[in-house]
């Protein structure tokens, strides 16, 4: 609706419509006759810039009578301002934090940048926590997000392409890619996935995330979640494309797959030898922490004769006691241990690791002592837990935690031939993904495409100087990211 | 946009779809009569017929190929005709499905009998069926990369087997006698025959310009299954004698028994074994109700892609459950009889195509 040429038309209609928020401030005021009316939200903007850059301006060294245009440009001293012709352009103004000044006989409105969000300033990254490296982690702020990956990439060909996203909740998002290396087809796919939501509310990343993956109801995340700009930073480099949404602090890294979920941002800060060590001991424990149970139930159930005798008979007596079938067993102190997770995360976080290791400790010992359950599975509990504390990105972790029910009950129902077919099942669902295109298990499946270079950051961190190729992620002119001289590497 | 959801295979995913459906099947089938034949030398028939049909398949890859259009069931239709292309599509329908049910059915009954005897074998059948059902549901690329997998963990596994069995092989029991030459060459064509059945994959070729690459890429593949087999077949014999061997019903993966792991980790080894047998077999059934369904969708033109995969499984499963109620397995071998008829059905089109193309 079309901004109307008189003042109090406006008035009316804007303050009918913000009836009852009680947090929007209306201010009248007169510049050499003219009336003015400025409105904007209490707490979420700049009270010094609106005095200092507006009101002063106005009220005290306003000489002439200046209508919205010459205002703008002579005497409000507010970098980012512009004008706005409707009703929705300025309610939607003042409740993301800008200042709207209308003005008598102007059927104009400028919008002035005010916004002054609450903020807990540039926190250190809580769940990929990292030895050597940048400590920052991203905010709720998600201008300070955008900020936070543009200090890392100082190119003309970063963009920023900024919209809105949910009808009620109107959130920001900001999609960053670089212009030359990130495929334009991408790049476009992803911004039309999410225009195309109708929801009432983006309120975080993860349910963002959750709407625009292809096969969502797969457990496996096919978009990667970070909370390191570093990260971000470095997937913008690679071709992938950064979504910033405002009020989290995770960023969404377009497109994903399963390798990636292996990658933590320190393994290319430190040396690649211990770094490929790292990696292949990540993908041991995510096989580890899916399949071990499992194993132990389909071997000791109805396959004890694969087991060496003298391991068997150890097992055997550590159960001699127990009146639950194996299945019961893994069942109860996977639980157990899931309770401790669960609980460990509400508690504060110098409580929680305490409660972590008391709360194992007692209740595998006792649990051991009372007869419900062997000493052996409680040791498998514990290393298919420890396992998969050793992945670097959360949301596989959780996948990979459904996934292993899946195996036990398989297992549980037709011993290791139910083990082999669980396995198929998750292999063969993990082939159908994709990502915005690419295979989820690339590089393992399709790795060609790409003359099998993505080998080189898979299973192995091979030297930095050996990475000299983008992704498969990279348009296909850019695939070059690094080049070295000939003397430089020993005159190889 | 990308590389995936095109409905395509690569050259490799091709080269890792032979070796990771075929390996097992013709690991099972391949050295029983053929050790039987040719003796001590079952290992030079195995390589001989293996490197035949490596070449032969090379050829037909090449052909089929060279005339392909954008499938191999739109060529049937293309150059033979609305009836005739009809005819020959249900054919090699049948034949895909009899041989994949049958296949079936020899996992089935190794699962039951060598792996989990709690598990009857018309049950394991439809398990492995339900996750067939899934991955080709999935589509081609699924098959391609689930095989790629595949294909890698099972050739590790396979190498890791031999490296650690080839120590203890008693070469002696390998040495053919002169009078063994004529068996070797009569195990060297049961060979040929039992790698021929693979011959349908044709139909899954990637249609792309580079048609000696991927002609090349069968070849490989075959080699590598060739080669496998017949170190395979060599440690079986090494480890039984030539007579034990044939008593034994799966040679080679009875042979996995014999085989001392480091560190005696794990005790009655072949029942591993046959667990790469049945993700091979898991493989193959996929494959076969994935190209059985993409007949039937091609036949009919408006099935809905979850009916014609049912349609394919429930057909495949019928065939299994025909092999499973004959209690041996004389009727999955008698299969290899139709090889050449088959071999004439499949390539009527690309040759009536290649007619056309030099007139």
């Amino acid at each position: 609706m079309e901004l109307y040429k008189e003042l109090n038309k406006n008035k009316e209609y804007i303050k009918n419509t913000l009836y009852g928020s009680d947090d929007i401030v209306f201010k009248e005021f007169e510049n050499n006759g003219t009336k003015c009316f400025l409105i904007y939200a209490d707490n979420i903007v700049r009270g010094t810039t609106i005095e200092d850059g507006i009101l002063t301006n106005i009220m005290v060294r306003g000489e002439k009578n200046f209508d919205a245009f010459q205002m703008q440009n002579n005497l409000i001293s507010v970098g980012e301002t512009k004008l706005v012709q409707s009703f929705e352009e300025v309610l939607d103004a003042v409740l993301l934090g800008d200042t709207a000044l209308l003005v008598e006989n102007d059927n104009n409105a400028i919008i002035i940048s005010t916004k002054g969000w609450p903020s807990r300033g540039i926190p250190e990254a809580k769940t990929e926590i990292v030895v050597q490296g940048p400590k920052d982690a991203f905010t709720e702020l998600g201008s300070m997000n955008t900020v936070l990956i543009r200090r890392r990439i100082r190119d003309t060909a970063l963009k920023v392409r900024r919209f809105k996203c949910g009808r009620r909740s109107k959130t920001d998002i900001a999609v960053m890619y670089l212009k030359d290396v990130a495929k334009d087809e991408l790049v476009e796919n992803v911004i039309s996935q999410i225009k195309s939501l109708n929801v009432d509310c983006i309120l975080d990343s993860g349910y963002l995330e959750q709407l625009i993956e292809k096969r969502y109801s797969s457990p496996f995340p096919q978009l990667q979640l970070t909370e390191r700009p570093d990260k971000a930073a470095s997937a913008i480099y690679e071709g992938r494309v950064a979504v910033v949404v405002d009020n989290s602090p995770f960023v969404i890294l377009v497109p994903a797959t399963l390798n990636i979920f292996f990658q933590s941002a320190e393994d290319y800060y430190e040396r690649w030898e211990i770094m490929s060590f790292m990696r292949i001991l990540r993908f041991f424990a995510a096989v580890l922490s899916v399949t071990l149970p499992g194993l132990y139930i389909a071997l000791t159930v109805y396959r004890p004769d694969l087991i060496p005798t003298s391991l068997a008979l150890k097992i055997a007596s550590g159960r001699a006691y127990v009146p639950f079938p194996a299945i019961a067993e893994v069942l109860i102190m996977e639980t157990a241990f899931e309770l401790l997770r669960e609980a460990g995360v509400r508690l504060p976080s110098p409580v929680s690791s305490a409660f972590g290791i008391v709360g194992g400790i007692v209740i595998g010992s006792a649990a051991v002592e009372a007869g419900i359950v062997g000493p052996v599975v409680v040791i498998i509990a514990a290393l298919s837990g420890i396992c998969s504390f050793a992945l670097p990105n959360p949301a596989f972790v959780s996948a990979l935690r459904i996934v292993k029910y899946l195996i036990i009950f398989m297992s549980a129902f037709w011993g290791l031939f139910g083990f082999y077919t669980s396995v198929f099942l998750v292999l063969a669902h993990l082939s159908s993904l994709e990502s915005y295109g690419v295979p989820y298990l690339y590089p393992f499946c399709g790795g060609s495409v790409n003359n099998y270079t993505d080998f080189k950051d898979s299973i192995l961190r091979v030297p930095l100087r050996k990475m000299r190729k983008r992704p498969i992620f990279a348009k296909a002119g850019q695939k070059i990211r690094m080049l070295f001289k000939k003397k430089e590497e020993g005159g190889k | 946009m990308n590389f995936s959801c095109n409905n395509k295979i690569s050259n490799n995913q091709l080269s890792a779809v032979i070796i990771a459906a075929f390996l097992g099947c013709t690991a099972v089938s391949a050295p029983l009569g053929i050790i039987e034949t040719a003796g001590g030398g079952a290992y030079i028939s195995v390589f001989l017929g293996g490197f035949a049909a490596s070449v032969f398949f090379y050829l037909l890859a090449w052909l089929t190929g060279k005339t392909l259009t954008d499938s191999y069931e739109n060529t049937v239709r293309q150059n033979l005709g609305k009836w005739l292309g009809f005819i020959v599509l249900a054919v090699i329908f049948v034949y895909v499905s009899v041989y994949g049910g049958f296949q079936l059915a020899i996992t089935a009954r190794m699962v039951h009998f060598t792996m989990e005897k709690s598990v009857s074998s018309l049950f394991a059948a439809l398990l492995i069926v339900f996750v067939a059902f899934y991955t080709a549901l999935r589509g081609r690329e699924c098959v391609g990369r689930i095989s790629e997998t595949a294909a890698v963990i099972m050739l590790l596994f396979i190498v890791f087997i031999f490296v650690i069995s080839a120590p203890s092989m008693d070469l002696t029991t390998l040495k053919p006698t002169p009078d063994e030459w004529r068996g070797i060459l009569e195990g060297a064509v049961m060979s040929f025959c039992s790698l021929s059945v693979a011959g349908y994959v044709f139909i899954m070729l990637p249609n792309n310009q580079s048609i000696k690459r991927t002609a090349f890429s069968v070849f490989l593949a075959f080699l590598v299954i060739t080669v496998v087999l017949s170190f395979g077949t060599a440690l079986a014999v090494s480890c039984f004698g030539v007579e034990e061997s044939k008593r034994k019903l799966w040679p080679v993966i009875q042979m996995m028994n014999y085989t001392e792991f480091p560190g005696s980790l794990v005790e009655r080894q072949e029942v591993l074994m046959s667990g790469f047998y049945v993700f091979s077999s898991f493989i193959l059934t996929a494959l076969s109700v994935h190209i059985t369904s993409e007949i039937l969708e091609s036949i009919f033109k408006r099935i809905n892609r979850v009916f014609s995969v049912l349609t394919a499984c429930a057909v495949l499963l019928f065939f299994c459950l025909t092999a499973l109620s004959q209690g041996g397995f004389d009727a999955v071998y008698g299969i290899y009889g139709f090889n050449a008829a088959m071999y004439g059905v499949m390539l009527l089109a690309p040759a009536v195509s290649l007619i056309r193309r030099k007139r």
